[in-house]
């Protein structure tokens, strides 16, 4: 069953086009990779999948129609993040949780604390928290109503290695639940590990798609990062 | 009924809005300040009111008249304890001695010249109103009481009035529109650039993109305005209550007779309604407009200047207020009456002056109406468009057009 449909998408911002023709399913249950370089076209896929962008042409769509935060849950954790800082950690996360219509989600949102090793902060403003803590809430605020689809926009971009681990569990727990993920990472490693299909992009079109094996494969057998390498050329990297 | 996620944008924003000291601090200055000072001004007023009044009367103080004609009943002057002089040189030597602090010289010609010696605050001594009030009760004395009756006005009058107008009802009608035209003013004085910045937080702390998969724009920025609206009766009630407290609980505050005279005041139903109606579509616009400035816009920094132009517009109807006085009001009034941002003090101030006929009364009301829904939709779509701009302003082609 396909979650995410996207059919010849183009993309484009007056002149310039973001998006040329880019095709993709993502499947039900599955961990899919969005990989390219700075500037390849992967957060706007994923904002024109959201609704946030118009497609030009194609489509984009997840369970088979346009994005409508009305009747589609999605736990999205965006690349550009914020939060309210001047509020307390708990009420944030309350708040979003009722937004999604979750019951119990102060609750929800201590035991989610206490797990990240963030329950003494709990009645902080999120502005008195670092970057990287902050970023834990966040990841908290997106999965809180346990979504079907989680579109992650570098994760674990600024964290620790014991705080990816972290995401890396919680991630795969998502998996185990059954939720289909989407991960946009520059870590090759962790798409070897973790994803089942990826797609790569550049300048806005599909370079490789596939499983992780299939794309390995077509490439000769080398790792995902010389793959990589490969199609951006060394000297881009 | 409210969608769910609505309710939950209008519980967070007013629970956190109450949380804030700030918003305390700005709900409560006012009526501190305007408690403090009825507090102060009647504390002084009672007793300099005291000293003044004794000033002002001459009670206490040692009075000499020379009446060279002698025109005033020298009883009055007996009662009153006041010496009567032997010529103006007596007078005048006498308040130069210390004798006497005030000396009146009445002279056949009516030249009248009063002696005394400045104490400094002599400005605030009606030393003339005692001659007037000799002269005046003497004269009285020697006519018959018709003619007494005639020159004091003491006849009684009765208007009639054939319209058959209910005074009481007519004040009513005056007071209920200046009051919302008071309440407006004073809400988006205070309100104005809480309801710009109301939106420009989410673009400027980068929350939008999480908050948009959670909720829909329209949710949000609905729930967004209802929590300002109720923030606003609120501070419209924190406003309220503390001002009249001071005033009912203080004695011999200014406004006893006021409060006195507004006892016989009948409210119209109907202009107490369209005075409710207009604050609430007036304030519903003016939210609607701020937050339309906050969603164009991407830093709070950049607010300024459309502001500004929203505020010359809304407090423009002030400036010609002259306009509105007429039974037929000007063309630049009507103009201003049925202009979006001019209309609501037009509307109120013409509601008030009876200058406005009931039919051009609701139509510039619907008006009003019309462009608060406009603009809401035009807050709720530029907010999607703006989402991602998070240092360019948004262009108005693109507002219309839906370009990204």
């Amino acid at each position: 069953m396909k979650v995410i449909e996207v059919n010849d998408l183009v993309v484009g911002f007056g002149d310039k086009v973001v998006l040329d023709g880019l095709s993709f399913e993502v499947n039900k249950g599955e961990i899919f990779g969005l990989l390219g370089g700075n500037g390849s076209g992967k957060t706007t896929t994923l904002r024109t999948l959201l609704n946030f962008y118009k497609p030009t042409s194609g489509t984009a769509l997840i369970n088979g129609r346009r994005f409508d935060s009305e009747v589609t849950r999605v736990g999205y954790l965006p690349e550009e993040r914020g939060l309210y800082v001047k509020e307390r950690v708990l009420d944030v996360m309350t708040y979003f949780g009722r937004l999604k219509g979750v019951r119990g989600a102060a609750k929800w949102s201590k035991r989610y604390l206490e797990r990240v090793g963030l329950a003494d902060k709990m009645n902080e403003r999120l502005e008195k928290l670092s970057s990287g803590q902050q970023q834990k809430v966040q990841l908290g605020i997106t999965i809180i109503d346990a979504p079907g689809l989680l579109i992650l926009d570098e994760p674990t971009k600024g964290f620790d290695p014991v705080n990816r681990r972290l995401l890396m569990d919680i991630i795969e727990e998502r998996r185990q639940a059954g939720a289909t993920i989407v991960l946009i990472t520059h870590y090759m490693e962790e798409v070897e590990r973790l994803c089942d299909r990826a797609i790569l992009l550049k300048d806005g079109k599909a370079r490789a798609y596939g499983t992780i094996q299939e794309i390995k494969k077509k490439f000769g057998e080398k790792s995902l990062d010389q793959v990589f390498i490969d199609i951006y050329g060394e000297e881009e990297v | 009924m409210l969608r769910a996620d609505t309710s939950e944008v209008v519980r967070f924003e007013i629970i956190r809005t109450l949380k804030r000291v700030s918003f305390w601090v700005a709900a409560l200055l006012l009526p501190m300040i305007i408690v403090g000072y009825v507090t102060v001004v009647s504390m002084i007023g009672s007793g300099a009111d005291d000293a003044l009044g004794e000033r002002a009367t001459l009670a206490g103080m040692r009075l000499g008249v020379w009446d060279e004609a002698g025109r005033i009943e020298p009883e009055l002057l007996r009662e009153q304890g006041v010496t009567v002089l032997v010529s103006e040189a007596a007078g005048r030597r006498a308040v130069a001695d210390g004798v006497l602090d005030v000396a009146y010289i009445i002279p056949e010609n009516l030249e009248v010249r009063i002696y005394f010696e400045s104490s400094g605050v002599d400005f605030l001594t009606d030393y003339r109103a005692r001659v007037d009030e000799w002269l005046h009760a003497s004269t009285l004395a020697g006519l018959t009481p018709d003619q007494q009756m005639i020159l004091t006005q003491a006849y009684e009058v009765e208007s009639i009035n054939l319209t058959d107008v209910n005074v009481h009802r007519a004040m009513g009608d005056l007071i209920a529109p200046l009051m919302g035209l008071v309440v407006f003013y004073a809400l988006i004085c205070i309100f104005g650039n809480r309801l710009t910045a109301s939106t420009i937080e989410e673009k400027e702390n980068r929350i939008s993109e999480m908050l948009l998969t959670a909720c829909s724009a329209r949710s949000l920025i609905v729930g967004k305005m209802i929590a300002l609206i109720l923030l606003g009766f609120l501070q419209v009630a924190i406003l309220a209550v503390p001002v009249l407290l001071a005033f009912m609980l203080l004695q011999d505050n200014p406004l006893e007779g006021v409060l006195g005279a507004l006892g016989g005041v009948e409210f119209g139903l109907g202009t107490v309604f369209a005075s409710l109606v207009l604050l609430l579509l007036s304030y519903i616009l003016f939210t609607g407009l701020s937050m339309f400035i906050g969603t164009l816009v991407p830093t709070a920094k950049e607010v300024g200047a459309y502001s500004g132009i929203v505020m010359i517009g809304v407090i423009l109807p002030i400036f010609f207020i002259g306009e509105y006085l007429a039974t037929e009001p000007s063309a630049l009034a009507n103009f201003l009456t049925f202009f979006p941002l001019s209309a609501p003090i037009s509307l109120f101030a013409r509601l008030a002056l009876g200058t406005i006929p009931l039919w051009q009364f609701w139509l510039a009301t619907g008006v009003v109406a019309l462009f608060a829904v406009i603009f809401i939709f035009l807050t709720i779509r530029t907010f999607q468009l703006g989402l991602m701009e998070f240092s360019r302003k948004l262009q108005f082609k693109e507002i219309i057009g839906g370009k990204q």
